[in-house]
């Protein structure tokens, strides 16, 4: 467990919501939906491994 | 300067096609050119003071204008941006008389579809014709008639120029002017003040203000001025002991001339007509009298352009005839 | 850790800049169309009023303006005065597309500009009179359009510009 992915998380969760009040003000809310999206998305990539390395510590677990 | 030099000024307002084309004719053929015509759909054309030569795309000089380059409409476009320097407002005034003076003074004849407002000629469209004449200064060219203009040291008598069309008129009146102006061994003429109206830019041809023909030391010249303004005008500026202009026509103008003579003025000027009788029989005129000229010079192409046919004082006296 | 750092500012500033940059056009498109306006009425005043011949009305406008319009007008000047084009249209529309690059003008505006080009010197002091007028006209929905444009987008790719930086250092650091 890294330390730095969960700055890494919210520094991207702070970004993207300034990055979406900016957009929102100046009207262009398609752009700012996009950018919430992309930045959901960024952060899944990240934690992509964390979440499958949870499912296999869960499933030896429960032996399933 | 001589006539070279005013053929290719005329040649940069052809179209640069055009004017190679024209260039590559002999030396002795530019020479004589006096006009080059465009007409629409039809042979380029020069004509010179007896010749006519129809003008190839290889520059050969056609006879009969069978095989010669036929002016198509663009070209007539182009040449018309050229000669009103692309600005078609700067020259409505000149086109509503049918005709645009280019720099070197040569008159560029245009013919088209008037556009008539209230009666009167507003501007020309649908350009079809245009005919270049090419301007010659002549030095010398008032060297017969000059001993009769000049009456003392420091005086001359009114004269009256006589002329029909391309007879060498505007010419004359031009080396008198500077014969005028500058002064002679003839009757040790001393040089008297002139002042040229020169309404259309012909005698002087100025640029920017300087005149581009030789029209003597002691002339003033006011550029592009309706005469019979510009005559009053000279009269109360520049206190002239002469006042020269061309081509006098119009009532407004004939009466300028007497209030110049009764001012005190000698005046030098030049109308169409063929004859001295042409010239009595002339209606707006009429005041313009007899008793204002003293000298009458009668001009003719008889002998080529500028021929002196006769000289008459003011009682019509003859005291010159061509044989 | 230090270069980790230098990399960050690096990419941040850079991409700040850019967004600066953008924004600071569109502001200069508004300004350059305001000029542009003065620029023309001089021309106006030279044409309607002086009658004088474009070469020289060109010139001695350029010379009393600045910025990349008055360049413009020397251009067309020059062009004409060397004979380069038979007609002031094709003069026109070539130095007007060096004006697209060398300005912030947007293709728009210089299409706008183009069509200018096709009536000027063709017709009487009158009829130049009213297509300048509606020149005017027409530039006034121009300069408005810029406006909005930079009230709407000016300040946003400012913003942009370093929130986008930053997404790319925190992503890839």
């Amino acid at each position: 467990m890294d330390v730095n992915l969960i700055f890494k998380i919210a520094a991207i969760g702070i970004v993207v919501a300034v990055l979406n009040r900016v957009l929102n003000q100046s009207g262009r809310e398609e752009m700012a939906m996009m950018t919430t999206l992309a930045g959901v998305v960024v952060v899944l990539m990240m934690i992509i491994n964390l979440i499958s390395n949870l499912f296999d510590s869960v499933r030896t677990m429960f032996h399933l | 300067m001589n006539n070279n030099f005013n053929i290719s000024e005329v040649l940069d307002y052809l179209p640069k096609h055009i004017k190679t084309m024209v260039i590559r004719l002999s030396k002795e053929s530019l020479q004589k050119i006096e006009e080059i015509r465009l007409r629409l759909a039809k042979p380029l054309c020069a004509t010179g003071c007896c010749s006519e030569i129809f003008i190839g795309a290889d520059g050969e000089a056609e006879p009969s204008g069978v095989n010669a380059y036929i002016i198509n409409e663009d070209d007539l476009r182009y040449s018309m941006q050229l000669v009103c320097n692309f600005s078609m407002y700067s020259v409505e005034e000149e086109l509503k008389n049918g005709f645009v003076t280019v720099n070197g003074g040569h008159r560029v004849g245009i013919c088209g579809r008037a556009v008539i407002e209230n009666g009167k000629v507003k501007t020309l469209k649908d350009i079809s014709y245009m005919n270049f004449r090419v301007a010659k200064q002549i030095i010398g060219a008032s060297d017969k008639v000059i001993g009769y203009i000049i009456r003392s040291p420091d005086s001359i008598y009114n004269t009256l120029i006589i002329s029909p069309p391309q007879c060498g008129k505007t010419t004359l009146l031009r080396d008198v002017i500077r014969k005028l102006s500058s002064g002679g061994e003839e009757k040790l003429f001393r040089g008297m003040k002139v002042s040229l109206i020169d309404e259309r830019s012909e005698v002087a041809a100025c640029s920017l203000g300087i005149p581009r023909n030789e029209v003597g030391m002691r002339t003033d010249v006011l550029d592009g001025c309706p005469k019979a303004e510009g005559i009053i005008m000279m009269i109360r500026s520049m206190s002239p002991e002469i006042i020269a202009t061309d081509e006098i026509g119009r009532l407004e103008d004939a009466n300028a001339i007497t209030d110049a003579v009764n001012a005190g003025v000698k005046v030098i000027t030049t109308i169409h007509g063929s004859s001295i009788e042409d010239f009595l029989n002339k209606q707006s005129l009429n005041r313009i009298h007899k008793e204002i000229f003293e000298r009458y010079v009668v001009l003719s192409r008889k002998n080529g352009a500028g021929t002196l046919e006769t000289v008459l004082d003011g009682k019509f006296n003859i005291l010159f005839e061509r044989i | 850790m230090l270069l980790k750092g230098i990399g960050g500012l690096l990419v941040i500033s850079a991409s700040g800049i850019l967004g600066i940059l953008h924004s600071n056009k569109l502001s200069l498109r508004y300004k350059e169309l305001v000029n542009l306006r003065r620029v023309m009425q001089m021309l106006e005043t030279e044409v309607t009023y002086g009658a004088t011949p474009l070469p020289v009305a060109l010139y001695s406008v350029s010379k009393k303006t600045e910025g990349p319009v008055s360049r413009f007008l020397a251009n067309v000047s020059e062009h004409l005065s060397k004979r380069s084009f038979y007609t002031l249209k094709e003069a026109w529309n070539d130095s007007a597309e060096r004006l697209l690059m060398e300005s912030s003008l947007i293709k728009a505006d210089i299409e706008f500009i183009k069509s200018f080009g096709n009536i000027l010197g063709c017709s009487d002091r009158e009829d130049q009179k009213k297509h300048f007028q509606l020149f005017y006209i027409q530039l006034r929905h121009q300069e408005d359009s810029a406006m909005e444009e930079v009230k709407r987008s000016a300040e946003m790719y400012r913003s942009l510009g370093f929130l986008l930086g930053m997404a790319v250092f925190v992503v890839l650091a």
